[in-house]
């Protein structure tokens, strides 16, 4: 690979998406070309610049991802049929202003039923659709009450140790990549009827959640099954006696990327320190 | 009852994203009035386009709606004689990424810097770096909501990202200038 072809390739580089052989030919063209080398480090400098001026520092000043105002949020939501009532529906309602509860109970009660018949219908149960509804669930929770460490540190030797005494087991914990995703902490959370580690790595301006926990005993290793429910892109897997769910709302092929950077690592003999 | 079942399954789909599209948007007009006229519009043309829309996955769907309104929106406050959006014609592109390192990395965390450099891209550049860098699209993802084959947003995204490290080191030397001057140094 000579310059002139790696220079328009540098941009994919650094961003995934180019495929595994290109991927190492360009690596290989960073390390021996001084100029190539340059421009790359260049163009990670201006990406972690972009990356990290998004947290919040608490200066007052605006972040780089802008979240939807509250009143626009409700204006929205009120704009929807169900809020915003034809004339008959409105008088409806102002006879009975318990409706939307009721209607909103319904909803939940036929919700849950119709993911029980659903699972009766299944000639195997599949432990596994309940299990990636929990995921979903623990990660728009941690999301939503704000509550994504119990530990905050982007180093493993202060994550990992942290478990130790509050879990029945010492989950893996590791560092990737420190751009595209780097490690934010950790914190217990309960899933599948136990307590598990949830690990946090960002990307951007999303979270990726990591749960694991001990798998059964007679559980098959499997290799990352992807699926996209409810608009957040999960991924599960069982390596050396432990599941791994990973969970995020970035893009699946995002997701993606992070899992393989995992499972590279898994794959790899290294000694757990 | 069947419109009731449409609004759930919008609200369940398409309203999880209403910070990617209040994001972009804002991105976009650079205005948050203008941003949130543009949102109410695109969720408006959404749920109405909604009986189309299958699968799962709402965010790039919605973000292609939400784009073409923005564009829509900048094309009418340029012939009612709007500020022209781009600002950074006399940037001459060499062609490469020539940024020093050090100088950029002195400055991560500083949003207002980074904001206003962002800010002075041109609209279709703009557009491709915040989906890319600040949404976290793919390439793929990107081509379909701005609706242009991957090569452009690749040549865009290369090209933005050149302007932006160009526009970023010149705000900062401005900024270092002037602060010397402030502390009575030579100009």
């Amino acid at each position: 690979m000579n310059c002139n072809e790696c220079q328009p390739l540098l941009g994919p580089y650094a961003d995934g998406e180019l495929d595994l052989v290109t991927t190492l030919d360009v690596e290989r063209h960073i390390h021996l070309c001084q100029a190539c080398g340059r421009a790359s480090r260049a163009l990670a400098a201006l990406r972690t610049v972009l990356t990290t001026s998004g947290s919040s520092n608490g200066n007052g000043s605006p972040p780089l991802y802008f979240r939807a105002p509250e009143s626009l949020r409700a204006q929205i939501v009120g704009q929807l049929p169900v809020g915003r009532i034809a004339p008959a529906k409105a008088a409806l309602r102002r006879r009975w202003p318990m409706w939307s509860a009721a209607a909103a109970a319904m909803v939940a009660l036929v919700g849950t039923l119709a993911v029980m018949l659903v699972q009766q219908h299944q000639p195997k149960a599949n432990p596994d659709l309940a299990i990636a509804q929990e995921v979903i669930a623990g990660h728009v929770r941690s999301l939503m009450a704000n509550h994504l460490y119990d530990v905050e540190s982007n180093d493993k030797h202060n994550v990992k140790p942290w478990f130790h005494g509050k879990l029945d087991f010492a989950p893996d914990v590791q560092q990737y990549d420190e751009q595209a995703f780097p490690l934010k902490g950790g914190r217990l959370d309960y899933l599948a009827g136990r307590p598990v580690a949830a690990l946090v790595y960002g990307h951007a301006k999303h979270s990726i959640n990591l749960f694991t926990w001990p798998a059964a005993k007679d559980a098959p290793e499997t290799g990352p099954t992807y699926e996209n429910r409810q608009g957040y892109a999960i991924a599960h897997w069982v390596h050396s006696g432990m599941q791994y769910w990973a969970v995020s709302d970035t893009a699946q092929t995002t997701l993606q990327q992070f899992v393989e950077r995992v499972t590279a690592v898994q794959s790899a003999c290294h000694q757990p320190e | 009852m069947h419109e009731q079942e449409t609004s759930q399954r919008f609200e369940r789909l398409v309203l999880p994203h209403l910070d990617a599209a209040y994001n972009l948007a804002r991105w976009l007009t650079k205005r948050d009035h203008d941003a949130q006229d543009v949102v109410q519009e695109a969720f408006l043309r959404a749920y109405k386009a909604f009986a189309d829309f299958r699968g799962d996955d709402a965010r790039c769907w919605l973000l292609t709606i939400v784009r073409n309104a923005c564009f829509t929106h900048l094309e009418k406050r340029r012939s009612h004689g709007g500020p022209a959006t781009s600002l950074d014609e006399d940037l001459h592109d060499t062609g490469s990424y020539d940024a020093n390192p050090e100088v950029l990395l002195n400055r991560q965390g500083d949003r207002e810097l980074v904001r206003q450099s962002i800010e002075r891209l041109q609209p279709e550049y703009r557009e491709v770096i915040v989906l890319r860098e600040i949404e976290g699209l793919s390439y793929q993802e990107i081509a379909s909501v701005a609706n242009v084959p991957i090569g452009t947003v690749m040549s865009r995204l290369n090209r933005g990202r050149q302007r932006l490290q160009m526009i970023l080191s010149a705000n900062i030397a401005a900024g270092d200038a002037s602060a010397a001057q402030a502390k009575g140094g030579v100009a």
